[in-house]
């Protein structure tokens, strides 16, 4: 744990993870990076608006057969609507992404864009369109396009391995295949990043510490 | 960050109304369940997308309403009507933040509960398989379209949407694929028996079907599971009623008595016994032969008279044999040994009473005409040996086959029922008509 | 067991009751022969 004083306000802002280098501070929003002895502000954070998301910042569960701890939210929006990404911290120092999307989540971790990539990726590296149902193998397995979006961060909290500004854009595309795995392409302007994992319900996670909800009894998992 | 309450109140932009956002952070568009006017709840000035000036109708199940299904506490906060041009039926959308959605579909009074799949089903010939379970295609490709909206939903929907839905069913379930240009979902749909709906939902009981209804696509038949649970019964019943018959069915204290009666000669009259009757009631077998029989016939009267109290039980039986040759060979016709059953003699001594007549047919022999009865009648014929044997009880198959009817009469009305079902159901089936194959698919457990 | 498979049952059991009560009766609706139609009943020797 390192803490680090916020260069706007002045409060006081701890990393939880050795290996992630960006906290939004919890007082004025500012993203903070540090590096070495050091803290910078880069840029401020979107408000998040009211939901009813049942996961927090702290809830723990099960994950890739590790237990995790979620760390960050970034909140990702399109025309059509809008979705949670948390960060989760593995026991084993490393991270991946739940995404929540209409109470079906997505377990992510990213891999490496190397090596022999099927051409809808290579596509997509390349700013070339495609189309939902096309298909390719990635990591082995075969998957579909399900859907392709331009998104728009609306905001984040907690720790994060990137800085995401207000009015960040990405191009979004998402796959799924026959047996509950999915995978997911993400180009900014930054560069690509590729995304692979399954489908997982909350109870599978055998998640602690779930956010309370006024009027809703907390369900025994875990 | 504390919260007072998971639900948003807010204000429709257009009617003033307040209505709830239940599910914020999932839900694009709400539609106001005073006016109609869809709002977009992904703009946090809650912009008007469309207006409209309509109240909604009253809902079976209100939005807001909570209802604990299968373990689950769920809250309706959506509400949408759709017809694909033949049916009309209602959908709601259940939330539960912890467990996510579902949705319950409402047609001709039956409710299903539907979930989304996240992987597309198995394909297998024209049939779909999922966890194993086989689901054979019944509507080909429909469009099902909204036709009035209230409440909150997680795609921004509205009056008019339009996708082509696919349904493939196995007895009470259903899969359907809806389609439009973004993308294609699966739905499989369970019904739910009118005691589960109910005790979740406070809605109307479901109509019982009768001949002349329509069922539901994947309604399952209920006569087939009573058949099914029916026939042990029906089998034991049988085997049982075997039992019976062969231990009620013996006959004990044979009794042998014997008479001779000349053809076309005077009638005989003879009475044997004593005969003793123990139990309270029983029943008596005659067995009457008559071997030496031949081109003609022998009348039998017998009666069992009591010796107390003159009451008297009578039975008949008449023997005859012909014969012959002709152009395919020879031939012969009739009976020369009959077996009465006499039901339910009370106890008692009694004797037994015959009379017996004979008459021949021969061309061989003399005749005489006999003025009196205008027939010829031979003369000169041998008597005939009439052999009886009477013995205590009797072995009634005809009560058994009776008694088998009625135990096989319910499930044979079950299967007349199950039958207009099925043909029913089946009638709206698209594509190739119903064969052995949809019909063996109905019995099947849901 | 269900509701529907009771009632048969019972209904199976309510049969095989009246099939039992034939028998110990020696009744039967198809015999041949039994007591005589009708009231008249002959007293005193009826024999021939």
């Amino acid at each position: 744990m390192q803490l680090v004083t916020c260069p706007t306000c002045g409060a006081e802002v701890a990393f939880r993870s050795s290996a992630l280098p960006v906290r939004v501070c919890d007082y004025c929003r500012t993203l903070v990076v540090r590096y070495n002895q050091g803290a910078q502000g880069m840029g401020e954070a979107g408000v998040l608006p009211f939901d009813i998301s049942p996961i927090q910042i702290g809830t723990e569960g099960r994950c890739f057969d590790q237990n995790f701890q979620i760390i960050g939210r970034v909140r990702w929006a399109w025309d059509d609507g809008a979705w949670n990404e948390w960060l989760m911290l593995l026991a084993d120092g490393s991270h991946a992404w739940l995404g929540e999307a209409m109470g079906q989540f997505m377990a992510l971790r990213e891999v490496e864009l190397t090596g022999s990539l099927a051409q809808v990726i290579r596509r997509l590296m390349n700013d070339t369109p495609v189309k939902p149902g096309e298909s390719g193998n990635i990591a082995g397995q075969s998957y579909e396009v399900a859907d392709i979006r331009t998104v728009c961060c609306i905001g984040c909290e907690g720790e994060l391995p990137f800085t995401a500004p207000i009015g960040w854009e990405a191009l979004s595309v998402d796959f799924r295949n026959r047996d509950g795995r999915c995978a997911s392409f993400q180009k900014d302007r930054h560069g690509p990043s590729l995304y692979v994992g399954h489908h997982v319900n909350l109870a599978s996670l055998q998640p602690r510490n779930l956010r309370p909800l006024p009027g809703w009894s907390l369900p025994a998992y875990g | 960050m504390a919260e007072e309450d998971s639900v948003r109140a807010l204000s429709c932009p257009a009617c003033g109304g307040t209505i709830a956002l239940r599910a914020a952070g999932y839900t694009v568009t709400l539609a106001c369940e005073y006016c109609g006017t869809l709002i977009d709840a992904t703009d946090p000035a809650a912009r008007i997308i469309t207006r409209y000036n309509e109240m909604q109708a009253s809902l079976a199940i209100p939005l807001g309403t909570r209802g604990t299904l299968r373990g689950v506490e769920w809250e309706a906060i959506g509400w949408l009507q759709r017809s694909d041009g033949w049916a009309i039926w209602d959908e709601y959308l259940l939330f539960n933040p912890y467990v996510g959605y579902r949705w319950l579909i409402a047609q001709n009074g039956q409710w299903s509960l539907g979930t989304m799949l996240t992987a597309a089903p198995q394909r297998d010939g024209p049939d779909r398989v999922v966890a194993g379970r086989r689901f054979t295609p019944f509507y080909s490709v429909t469009t099902a379209r909204v036709t009035r909206v209230a409440g909150e939903f997680y795609w921004r929907v509205k009056p008019g949407e339009e996708v082509r839905a696919s349904d493939y069913v196995r007895p009470g379930f259903m899969l359907s694929l809806e389609q439009d240009d973004r993308e294609n979902s699966w739905t499989i749909s369970e019904l739910l028996t009118g005691r589960e709906i109910r005790a979740a939902f406070d809605v109307d009981p479901p109509p019982v079907w009768i001949p002349g209804m329509t069922p539901l696509a994947h309604q399952p038949s209920p006569y087939a599971r009573r058949i099914k649970g029916w026939w042990p019964i029906a089998a034991l019943s049988f085997v049982a009623l075997l039992v019976l018959l062969t231990l009620f069915g013996r006959t004990m204290q044979p009794q042998m008595f014997s008479l001779s009666v000349t053809p076309d000669g005077p009638t005989v009259s003879q009475t044997f016994g004593p005969i003793v009757l123990p139990l309270g009631k029983q029943a008596m077998t005659v067995e009457a032969m008559t071997p030496g029989v031949e081109q003609g016939w022998v009348d039998i009267d017998v009666a069992f008279v009591n010796r107390k109290t003159q009451d008297s039980y009578d039975a008949y039986a008449l023997n005859e044999h012909y014969s012959g040759r002709d152009s395919d060979g020879y031939w012969s016709e009739g009976a020369r040994s009959q077996t009465l059953k006499v039901a339910s003699l009370p106890a008692g001594t009694y004797d037994l009473v015959v009379d017996a007549q004979a008459h021949h047919w021969g061309s061989s022999g003399n005749w005489t005409f006999d003025a009196s009865s205008s027939t010829y009648k031979t003369e000169g014929q041998p008597p005939i040996e009439v052999n009886l044997t009477v013995a205590r009880g009797a072995r009634f198959t005809s009560n058994f086959w009776l008694a088998v009817l009625m135990i096989l009469l319910p499930p044979l009305f079950m299967l007349v029922l199950h039958i207009l079902f099925e043909n029913a159901r089946l009638a709206q089936k698209d594509g190739s008509p119903a064969d052995a194959d949809d019909w063996l698919r109905g019995m099947e457990a849901p | 067991m269900s509701r529907s498979s009771f009632l048969y049952a019972l209904w199976c059991l309510g049969v095989l009751g009246l099939y039992l009560t034939a028998a110990a009766q020696g009744y039967s609706p198809f015999a041949d022969g039994g007591r005589t139609a009708g009231a008249a009943r002959a007293y005193g020797p009826t024999h021939k």
